[in-house]
C-alpha cells in the first residue's frame, strides 16, 4: 500500500558518501574499460567477460501512464527540469504531440515520454565503455564516472531517449541561479562541479529520491506534480506490484485497460505502458 | 512589437510514430549489478534536498494560489513541490479532499514548478531606477539611472505630499493586482484620500461574475466537476488554462465516473482535446447558442419544474423570450447545426446532474454579459445550482479586513467621483474599469485630471486592450512609479521603477477557491533577494513619511495592529497586521498558529455544504436584521443597512438566493430601470445582441486569443524553463482556408485590422473554427527580459480600449481582422 509520507514533505536522510567518491569495484571496471579502449576493441565483447554472472531481477520499476487522465500541461516536463537541471533546451521527459483528424473531428494524439527503462536496452548495449547499467529494480542508470560521451547511446535508442550534456547553462556568468543546488543525486551542488557536462544524460525514474534499501522515500518528480494524476509508477514484475503515488494495482490497470508500449516491434521490452 | 521569433520550438510536429528501425535482434544484455545498493547509497549526498529546510507557503506564478512547500539549502529554493495540506493542488469538494487528498497528494502546475527561475531570474530589477530621458514611449530608452532607497522614497513621498496639500489627493490613480497585498495598498488610498484604487479583476472576468450575479446572486459559483455526470462548457479551457490545480485531476476523474464533458469553443483547446465532444463556435454567439438550448429543453418540457416552480421568479417572461430561438436560429447565429444543439439540450437537461459553466471566450466580447447570463439561466432551468455535481455557491474563508476611516483631509478627496466611471456601470465591479480609465486619460476627459500613478504587479501596457491609447495615457501623467520584478513595458513608461519582490519573498493571506473555508498562507521562504522591501513594507515606508492617519489620529503604518504600540520593524508590523486579520476572521488563530499548522494551511472542518440556499435563517442573525420587504439584511454598526443575508419565503425567513426577489432570476424587470454605459437601457431578459464590431469583406476574420498551462498573462514569458514548453505564440488558422488564401504552414503574415497590425508566424490547423484565428495571450514583448523580448506576436495593438458598457470588462476579444503575407 502506498505510504502517506511519499507526499509529506519532511524527509531526513542521514549522511552519506558523495557519489565522486571511489568505489572500489567500479574503478577496476573503468581501468578495464580504458585497457580495451586503448586496444580498440568493441566494449560489448569485453563487457561480457568483466560482467559479473547475472543476477535476478529483484524489481521491473515502471510506469503506467494513463492518457486519459493526461491533460498534456507539462507540468512533468517542468517538474524534471526542476530536480534534474537538465541543460537548456533538453528534457528527460518531453511530452510529444501530434494532431489529426479534419474539422471539426480534430483530435491530438500525444505521449509524454520518460526514459523506458526496456528489459533489453539498446543504450546498454552500443555503450562501448560500459557505462549503462540494468540495475536489480529495473532502473537503466548512466553511470557519470565511467560515461566518455562517445554519443553511441545518444544515436542508438530508439526513443531517443539519452540527452549529451554540452555543459550549456541557463545563464551566463556566476549569477545567483547557477549556484542553486541540483536535487539529481547532489552531483551538482557546487558551481564548477558538474558532472555530466560532456556525458550522456538520461531519465533515472529519480533514482536519487531511494533510501539506502532501494526503497522512495518521495515520488519520482514527474510522478508527484502530475496534475492529472496520470503517471502510475511502481514495481511491474510484482503480481500485486501497487502505484507508489496513489496505490492503484498496476497489473489490474494493464488487465482491465487497453494500453500500449512504444516500438514494441523494437524487441525492447520498455517499461513504460500507456493506458489508451 | 512586430518581433518575430524564428525559433520556434513548437513539438506539434515533433513525429509520432516512432517509425521501426531495421533493428536486428538484439542479444540479451547481461544483467549487470553494476551500482549495487552500495554504490546506489553512495549517490545521496549528506548535503542534498532532503537536509534542506522545508517551508509552506502558496504559489504566485498566477491567480490561483496552490499550495507549496519549497526546500531551502544555504538560503536558496532549490525545489519546489505540491503542498499536499492545501485542498488548492487537489480538489475543491471537502468529502473528496478528506477521503483521497493524502492518499493521492496535491500537484502543481508548470508555472508553479518553473517558480525558482523567476526567484532567479538574472533580468530582475535590482535596485530603484530613475528615468533620465525626459520623453516617454515605446522604443524609447528611459535611460536609466540606479538610485538610492533614500532617494526614491523623498522622490516619491515629495511628489505625493505635494498632491496631497494642495487638497488633489484624488489624482493619484492606484492600479494593483488583485490577490497579493490588496489590503495595505487599499487602506493606503484611503487614507491618502484618494477614491481610485483599482485592480486587475477587470481585465479579467468581471462579465462572468455579471452573468451569474443577475440570474443567482453570486459572483463567483464553481463547478463541483467531480460528482457531475454532464459538463458543458462555453468558452473555458480549464484542463490547460489551469488557474486553480486541482481542475484536471476533479475533471478527468469525473470522466472516469462517467460524466460527458462537452466543449464549446472556437479553438479546439486542450479541454475541448479532452472532451468527449468538441464544438465549434463561431465567436461571441454562445448566448444565442444557449437561448437556443433553453428553447428545445422548454419546448419538451425537460426542465426541473419543481425547482422553477418553488426557487426561480420570471421563468415565464424567459419562456416566451426564447419561443421563436429555435435550434435553426440558433444555427444561423452561431453555426453550430441545429441537430447539434437539439442533442445538447437534450442531453444537459436529462443528464442529472448536469452543469454548465462560462468564462472569459464568451465574456470578453460587448455582449459577453448578456451571453453568459443566458448561460447561467441553463442551470436554472435544470436546477443545477448548489447542489452536489452542479454549480456551487462558495463558502470562502476569509481574514477580515480591519477598516480603516479617513482623517479630516483625506475624507474631502476620497468622496469624490472615481475618476474610471465605474458608477456609470450597471453591474460594474470594485476593481473598476481599467479601459475607461486610460481612454479618459488619453483624450483628457473624466471629471479631473490625473497626476501621479502607482502601478503595483501589472503590465498595463499589453494587459490593457488599445496599447497606444494606454501609452497615451501613462504618458499624459506628471509622475509614474511602478513596482515590478522585470523592466516591464509598463515599468519603460515609468519615472521612477521599483524593485518588487516574487512570491518566495513575501507574504499573503490566500483566500482559496475551493467550496469551503480554506486560507493558506504565503510567507517569505528567502529573503528579499536584494535587500528590497517587501511590496507591503515599500507602502508602509510610503505611509510612515506621510504621516497617513485615521480618523482616530492613529499612525496605521506605524502602529502594530496586535501591540497597538508603534512597530518599526515593517515586517513585523505586518506580521501584526495579518495576524489581526487572521484573530478576527474565520480562522480564530493568529499568524504563528497558521504558520505552525499542517501545510501552513488552515481548512474548516466544516466542509462542501449543499444547498445553501434552503436553509432557515437563524434565529440570532434574524433578530438583528434589517428587513425591507421580504429582503433580510445585516446591519452595519450605524443601524443601517448592510448586506443581503436572506429573504422571506412564504413568511419564513430562509438563506436564498442573493438576487433581488431571493431566488434565481430568469428576468428582472428592475433591469430596465437601469442604463449600461452607453445610455442604453438594460434587457431584463438575456436577450441576444450581436455584438458590434462584426467581420466585413476587408476585416473577414475574427481574432481571438486564450491562455495555456504554460504561461501567466504577460508575466511569466521571461521564465526560461517556462519558454521551453511553450516558446511563443503561432497564429492558428484553419487549414482548408488558408489553402484558399495561398498560406503555408510556419509563414509570416501581417494580421491587421482598422486599429493597427501585427505581423505573426502562421500554424495550419484543423483545430479552429474557418473564420476565425488566435494565439495565446502573453507573448510578443518588447521589453520585460532578454527571454522574452521579441518572442511571438502581441495582439494589444489590434483592439481599442473598449470595455463592456454593464460590467466594464475590458473588451479582449472583440477583434476582426484580414490575413495577408508579410
Amino acid at each position: 500500500m502506498v505510504s502517506d509520507k511519499l507526499h509529506g514533505p519532511d524527509k531526513k536522510e542521514s549522511e552519506l558518501p558523495s557519489p565522486l567518491d571511489p568505489i572500489p569495484s567500479r574503478r577496476k571496471f573503468f581501468q578495464s574499460a580504458a585497457t580495451v579502449v586503448a586496444g580498440v576493441v568493441t566494449l560489448a565483447a569485453t563487457g561480457t567477460s568483466v560482467s559479473k554472472p547475472q543476477s535476478v531481477q529483484k524489481k521491473k520499476l515502471g510506469m503506467v501512464i494513463d492518457l486519459e487522465r493526461c491533460v498534456v500541461c507539462r507540468a512533468c516536463v517542468v517538474a524534471c527540469k526542476q530536480e534534474n537541471k537538465t541543460p537548456p533546451g533538453m528534457s528527460y521527459n518531453p511530452v510529444l504531440e501530434e494532431e489529426t483528424g479534419e474539422y471539426p473531428h480534430v483530435k491530438l494524439q500525444w505521449f509524454p515520454r520518460p526514459c523506458q527503462h526496456c528489459d533489453k536496452p539498446v543504450c546498454l548495449e552500443v555503450c562501448p565503455y560500459k557505462a549503462i547499467k540494468k540495475r536489480e529494480d529495473g532502473i537503466v542508470f548512466i553511470d557519470p564516472n565511467v560515461c566518455r560521451g562517445t554519443k553511441a547511446c545518444v544515436k542508438a535508442c530508439p526513443y531517443k531517449v539519452p540527452i549529451f550534456d554540452e555543459g550549456e547553462k541557463y545563464h551566463e556568468g556566476t549569477g545567483v541561479w547557477n549556484e542553486v543546488a541540483s536535487p539529481e543525486m547532489g552531483l551538482m551542488e557546487k558551481p564548477g562541479k558538474r558532472v555530466w557536462v560532456g556525458k550522456a544524460r538520461k531519465c533515472t525514474f529519480c533514482v536519487h529520491k531511494q533510501d539506502k534499501n532501494g526503497d522512495y522515500i518521495d515520488l519520482p518528480a514527474c510522478v508527484k506534480t502530475c496534475m492529472g494524476k496520470a503517471i502510475h509508477f511502481g514495481d511491474l514484475g510484482d503480481p500485486n506490484g501497487k502505484c507508489l503515488a496513489h496505490g492503484e494495482g498496476l497489473q489490474e490497470l494493464l488487465k482491465t485497460r487497453k494500453h500500449m508500449r512504444l516500438k514494441e516491434e523494437e524487441g525492447t521490452g520498455p517499461n513504460v505502458y500507456y493506458l489508451t | 512589437m512586430n518581433n518575430i521569433n524564428f525559433h520556434s520550438s513548437d513539438e506539434r510536429r515533433v513525429f509520432l510514430k516512432y517509425a521501426g528501425l531495421g533493428a536486428a535482434a538484439l542479444a540479451l544484455p547481461p544483467f549487470v549489478p553494476g551500482l549495487g545498493q552500495k554504490a546506489l547509497a553512495a549517490i545521496r549526498t549528506g548535503k542534498n534536498y532532503e537536509q534542506a529546510k522545508t517551508i509552506h507557503s502558496c504559489c504566485n506564478q498566477c491567480g490561483g494560489q496552490t499550495g507549496i512547500t519549497c526546500y531551502v539549502v544555504d538560503g536558496r529554493v532549490v525545489s519546489v513541490r505540491p503542498n499536499s495540506h492545501n485542498p488548492n493542488g487537489f480538489s475543491n469538494i471537502s468529502t473528496d479532499f478528506f477521503a483521497n487528498g493524502n492518499k493521492e497528494g496535491a500537484v502543481m502546475c508548470p508555472k508553479g514548478n518553473a517558480g525558482i527561475m523567476t526567484l532567479y531570474d538574472p533580468d530582475r530589477i535590482k535596485n530603484p531606477l530613475r528615468r533620465t530621458n525626459p520623453e516617454k514611449g515605446i522604443g524609447i530608452d528611459p535611460k536609466w539611472k540606479e538610485i538610492s532607497w533614500e532617494d526614491a522614497y523623498t522622490e516619491i513621498v515629495s511628489r505625493l505630499r505635494m498632491l496631497r496639500d494642495q487638497g488633489e489627493a484624488h489624482k493619484l490613480l492606484w492600479f494593483s493586482e488583485d490577490h497579493s497585498f490588496t489590503h495595505p495598498q487599499g487602506d493606503f488610498c484611503k487614507l491618502y484620500g484618494t477614491p481610485n484604487y483599482s485592480n486587475h479583476s477587470n481585465l479579467c472576468d468581471t462579465a462572468r461574475k455579471a452573468s451569474f450575479k443577475m440570474v443567482m446572486g453570486d459572483e463567483r459559483p464553481l463547478m463541483d466537476a467531480i460528482a457531475s455526470k454532464y459538463i458543458l462548457l462555453f468558452g473555458w479551457n480549464p484542463l490547460s488554462a489551469t488557474k486553480w490545480a486541482h481542475l484536471p485531476r476533479i475533471m478527468t476523474r469525473a470522466r472516469e465516473n462517467g460524466a460527458k464533458l462537452v466543449v464549446v469553443d472556437p479553438n479546439f483547446s486542450y479541454t475541448a482535446n479532452k472532451a468527449d465532444e468538441w464544438v465549434p463556435i463561431r465567436p461571441s454567439t454562445d448566448g444565442g447558442m444557449a437561448l437556443a438550448m433553453a428553447h428545445v429543453i422548454i419546448r419538451d418540457k425537460l426542465y426541473d419544474a419543481d425547482f422553477i416552480k418553488e426557487w426561480t421568479v420570471g421563468f415565464d417572461e424567459f419562456a416566451n423570450e426564447v419561443k421563436d430561438k429555435t435550434p435553426e436560429w440558433g444555427q444561423t447565429i452561431t453555426s453550430v447545426p441545429a441537430a447539434t444543439i437539439e442533442r445538447i439540450a437534450r442531453e444537459f437537461a436529462t443528464t442529472k446532474p448536469s452543469l454548465t459553466d462560462v468564462w472569459s471566450g464568451p465574456g470578453q466580447h460587448a455582449n459577453g454579459v448578456q451571453g453568459g447570463r443566458a448561460i447561467a439561466c441553463l442551470n436554472a432551468l435544470v436546477g443545477a445550482y448548489d447542489k452536489s455535481g452542479t454549480m456551487v455557491i462558495p463558502k470562502k474563508g476569509e481574514g477580515k479586513h480591519m477598516e480603516v476611516a479617513p482623517d479630516a483631509l483625506a475624507s474631502k478627496t476620497v468622496k469624490m467621483e472615481r475618476f474610471d466611471g465605474v458608477k456609470s456601470y450597471p453591474f460594474g465591479h470594485k476593481s473598476g474599469v481599467y479601459c475607461e480609465s486610460f481612454t479618459r486619460m488619453a483624450e483628457g476627459t473624466g471629471p479631473y485630471k490625473p497626476k501621479i500613478g502607482m502601478v503595483f504587479f501589472q503590465n498595463l501596457m499589453m494587459s490593457v486592450p488599445g496599447t497606444k491609447t494606454v501609452e497615451a495615457a501613462l504618458k499624459s501623467l506628471e509622475f509614474l512609479v511602478v513596482n515590478d520584478i522585470y523592466l516591464s513595458e509598463t515599468a519603460e513608461m515609468a519615472d521612477l521603477v521599483i524593485p518588487g519582490t516574487t512570491y518566495f519573498e513575501r507574504y499573503d493571506l490566500n483566500a482559496h477557491w475551493v467550496t469551503w473555508p480554506v486560507i493558506g498562507l504565503r510567507q517569505p521562504v528567502v529573503p528579499p533577494l536584494f535587500g528590497q522591501p517587501a511590496e507591503y513594507e515599500f507602502i508602509a515606508e510610503l505611509g510612515r513619511r506621510l504621516g497617513l492617519k485615521d480618523v482616530e489620529g492613529k499612525e496605521v503604518f506605524l502602529i502594530g495592529r496586535v501591540s497597538g504600540k508603534p512597530v518599526s520593524d515593517k515586517k513585523a508590523w505586518y506580521e501584526e497586521w495579518l495576524s489581526r486579520e487572521l484573530s478576527e476572521g474565520d480562522p480564530k488563530m493568529t499568524l504563528e498558529q497558521l504558520k505552525a499548522l499542517p501545510g501552513a494551511t488552515w481548512v474548516s472542518d466544516k466542509g462542501t455544504q449543499y444547498e445553501k440556499f434552503k436553509a432557515p435563517l437563524p434565529e440570532e442573525k434574524l433578530r438583528e436584521a434589517l428587513i425591507e420587504g421580504t429582503l433580510i439584511f445585516s446591519k452595519k454598526k450605524d443601524g443601517s443597512r448592510d448586506k443581503p443575508i436572506g429573504f422571506l419565503k412564504e413568511g419564513k425567513a430562509v438563506v436564498g438566493f442573493k438576487t433581488s426577489s431571493g431566488k434565481v432570476e430568469f428576468y428582472n424587470a428592475a433591469f430596465r430601470d437601469k442604463k449600461d454605459a452607453e445610455g442604453k437601457p438594460v434587457d431584463p431578459l438575456p436577450v441576444y445582441r450581436p455584438r458590434s464590431w462584426q467581420p466585413d469583406s476587408e476585416y473577414p476574420f475574427y481574432l481571438i486569443n486564450w491562455k495555456e498551462a504554460s504561461h501567466t498573462h504577460t508575466r511569466t514569458q521571461n521564465n526560461a524553463w517556462l519558454v521551453e514548453i511553450k516558446s511563443t505564440n503561432l497564429l492558428k488558422m484553419n487549414t482548408k482556408i488558408a489553402a484558399k488564401l495561398g498560406l503555408k504552414d510556419e509563414e509570416v503574415v501581417w494580421v491587421e485590422s482598422k486599429y493597427g497590425k501585427m505581423k505573426a508566424i502562421l500554424r495550419l490547423t484543423e483545430g479552429i473554427h474557418p473564420e476565425v484565428v488566435g494565439s495565446q495571450h502573453g507573448f510578443g514583448h518588447w521589453a520585460l527580459g532578454k527571454t522574452a523580448k521579441g518572442r511571438g506576436c502581441f495582439d494589444g495593438d489590434l483592439r481599442p480600449t473598449k470595455a463592456d458598457p454593464l460590467s466594464g470588462q475590458a473588451l479582449h476579444k472583440e477583434c476582426c481582422v484580414k490575413i495577408y503575407k508579410a
